[in-house]
């Protein structure tokens, strides 16, 4: 074996907590991609991915968690294209730093799964006063 | 492909035995240099068996120390896993979700 | 000298913080049926939420990371979500009983129906969930909660033979009025309130929230080694309080009112006002905790932002999961459940469920990936999480089937 970072896909990767390139939360690692090369064999973990259905299509809705991917896509086409050409795929290039949590060089608004989060914000957290004052410390 | 696709697939041996499901894969960063970034994530090895719960803990792959009761046990159960290098994999059957393996030393 | 308040400060938020309202029933109940017979478990109780406390503290403080997170990376996602579903819905029970328990500490005071006071309780809880700080919070109704040491002045003033009372209390036996299955169900009552799982969420969670690093693992350790013992032994006075004065009369606690009985009649009026105010800030206090539980529930497990450190706007599915996990409480209390069961079950359940939590937290105290190579557990606090991890996995088994065979206590 050659040297480098040696690294357990389930137990360093999966499910860890990514935080955005601010330190924001921003999703979990909720599947990995992999590329095959079947002409020499090889396999890459290419990419984490996160977000609306990734998380159902591995826990076995194979349909529902592409459909949410889909429906979802089409939600956010008009968005403007942020770092990302696929806003539930982080290419793995992007985690600068990987421990108890994974930090990824993108921000939390350029992925689908803080949508939601900025669902909240707009429709029901923006309507109760006093949303914006940070506690005291 | 995803690890989860991947996590569904059963290893057989070249004489057919059955070995388990994947239940891990382990990476090591030695690829090319990506996008001039970092070196990319090589699959290096399938984590093949039936450890379930126990392999994700962690007690041979990350040297997790104790406690002394759940370290015998889990030792005992992650060790039954087969460590099998991407290279010895023969043919991918993606239909029927198996992967052949190859004779060691061929 | 400031260090010395803020530890001391510390240690007395943990005593008054330690009681809630399933101390309160759990404890006035067996006192009242099985006099000091199942002090013991008290006792095993609060060792055991020292060590569980201790461990999420200290994963906290080193990598940062709460406890539901990392319930998921050591799970997996399919159990993860499993495990965070039932935590959520006993979360839930839990909630529902402190909420009801504040409304009944009010009506008790002002003799204000209890079904009116319930929507202004958790309008309040939510208020305070949005705006007040998270430190502040804990202290005022930590402090407050101070007041149900009048349950010790009230076992003082009763004056009880202390001899016999110790003996009892050190050679427990199944009274001959009760049969085994009772006897075991309400010891796995008392265990789960005096090891509540969100205890140990809302303790982790603010951990990582008040920022802690290495150097705040030797706080820890005072406020959860000095702190937890004397709620503990707050838990006790008020068990002693019931064996001394509702087991002979043959009371059974059916109504929270009967818990601040004896308190009322050994030390009067005033005593009854200071154990309704501490009743009042010790189930508010919880209430809070679990509001704020919920919400970390969900959100640690789902990778969302989450905390009261930054505005509502930097957490807001986390505020809108706390929001709506305390309507749908005050909802629940408002169709007339009965508190005192809720508050039952929630206890019970939440002795069932623990070993789901406590579980991956002792493997990653473990982990040196995540503690780093000097911070792991020692051979000593390994060897008691051992017996912890045994005891509760069959406290977990025997729950169910008890709860059960016993008619949920009857």
């Amino acid at each position: 074996m050659t040297d480098g970072r040696v690294l357990h896909a389930t137990l360093d990767l999966l499910d860890r907590q990514l935080l955005d390139r601010d330190g924001v939360l921003c999703g979990n690692v909720d599947d990995l991609e992999i590329q095959r090369d079947d002409t020499t064999g090889e396999m890459f973990v290419t990419a984490l991915l996160t977000g609306p259905g990734i998380l159902a299509y591995r826990l076995g809705a194979r349909r529902l968690g592409r459909w949410t991917q889909r429906a979802n896509r089409r939600l956010h086409d008009d968005d403007a294209p942020g770092a990302l050409t696929d806003r539930t795929r982080i290419p793995i290039e992007l985690a600068q730093q990987i421990g108890p949590s994974i930090s990824v060089a993108v921000g939390a608004d350029d992925l689908a799964s803080h949508d939601a989060e900025r669902w909240a914000l707009a429709h029901i957290i923006d309507h109760i006063p006093g949303n914006a004052s940070r506690a005291p410390q | 492909m995803r690890l989860s696709d991947l996590l569904d697939y059963s290893v057989l041996d070249s004489d057919g035995t059955d070995l388990g499901r994947v239940s891990d894969v382990r990476i090591v960063q030695d690829g090319p240099i990506v996008r001039g970034v970092q070196a990319a994530f090589r699959v290096d090895a399938l984590v093949v068996g039936r450890g379930g719960l126990a392999e994700r803990l962690g007690y041979v792959r990350a040297r997790v120390q104790g406690p002394w009761l759940l370290r015998v046990l889990f030792t005992r159960l992650e060790q039954r896993a087969h460590i099998v290098e991407v290279d010895r994999i023969d043919h991918w059957d993606d239909d029927e979700a198996v992967i052949r393996l190859r004779k060691v030393g061929h | 000298m400031k260090k010395v308040l803020g530890v001391a400060l510390g240690v007395l938020t943990a005593i008054g913080g330690f009681v809630d309202m399933g101390d309160l029933v759990a404890n006035a109940a067996t006192g009242a049926r099985f006099d000091m017979n199942l002090a013991w478990v008290v006792i095993v109780g609060v060792f055991g939420i020292i060590v569980y406390a201790e461990m999420s503290g200290r994963v906290a403080a080193l990598c940062g990371r709460p406890v539901f997170d990392l319930v998921r990376e050591r799970l997996g996602a399919r159990f993860g979500m499993a495990n965070m579903l039932a935590s959520f819905f006993i979360n839930f029970l839990t909630l529902t009983a402190e909420i009801a328990g504040v409304a009944l500490a009010i009506s008790l005071a002002s003799s204000v129906n209890y079904f009116f006071i319930i929507p202004v309780v958790a309008v309040l809880v939510w208020l305070v969930c949005w705006r007040m700080p998270f430190q502040l919070m804990e202290r005022v109704f930590g402090l407050l909660g101070l007041c149900l040491l009048v349950f010790a002045v009230a076992v003082w003033k009763i004056g009880p033979d202390w001899n016999t009372l110790f003996s009892a209390t050190a050679h427990p036996h199944v009274p001959g009025s009760e049969n085994v299955f009772t006897y075991a169900y309400f010891g796995i009552a008392l265990f789960g309130a005096a090891m509540t799982p969100y205890e140990v969420f809302f303790f982790s969670s603010g951990a990582v929230e008040d920022g802690w690093t290495k150097k705040d693992l030797g706080e820890n350790k005072i406020n959860v080694l000095i702190g937890f013992p004397l709620g503990a032994a707050l838990s006790l006075a008020i068990m002693a309080c019931a064996h001394l004065v509702l087991a002979p009369r043959h009371i059974i606690v059916e109504q929270l009112s009967q818990v601040a009985l004896p308190v009322a009649s050994a030390v009067g009026r005033l005593g009854l006002a200071i154990v309704l105010i501490g009743i009042f800030a010790a189930t508010f206090g919880a209430a809070l905790e679990t509001s704020l539980s919920a919400g970390y529930v969900v959100a640690q497990y789902l990778g969302w932002p989450w905390g009261k450190r930054g505005s509502p706007r930097e957490a807001t599915r986390f505020h809108v999961v706390v929001l709506m996990s305390i309507a749908a409480a005050a909802l629940f209390g408002l169709t007339g459940v009965d508190p005192v069961k809720v508050t039952e079950y929630s206890i019970v359940l939440s002795a069932a469920a623990l070993p789901l939590t406590y579980f991956p937290i002792l493997v990653i105290a473990n982990d040196p990936r995540y503690m780093g190579p000097d911070h792991t557990n020692g051979r000593f606090l390994n060897a008691i999480a051992t017996v912890y991890l045994v005891i509760l996995v069959v406290v977990a088994i025997a729950t169910i089937p008890l709860m059960i065979i016993t008619k949920g206590g009857s």
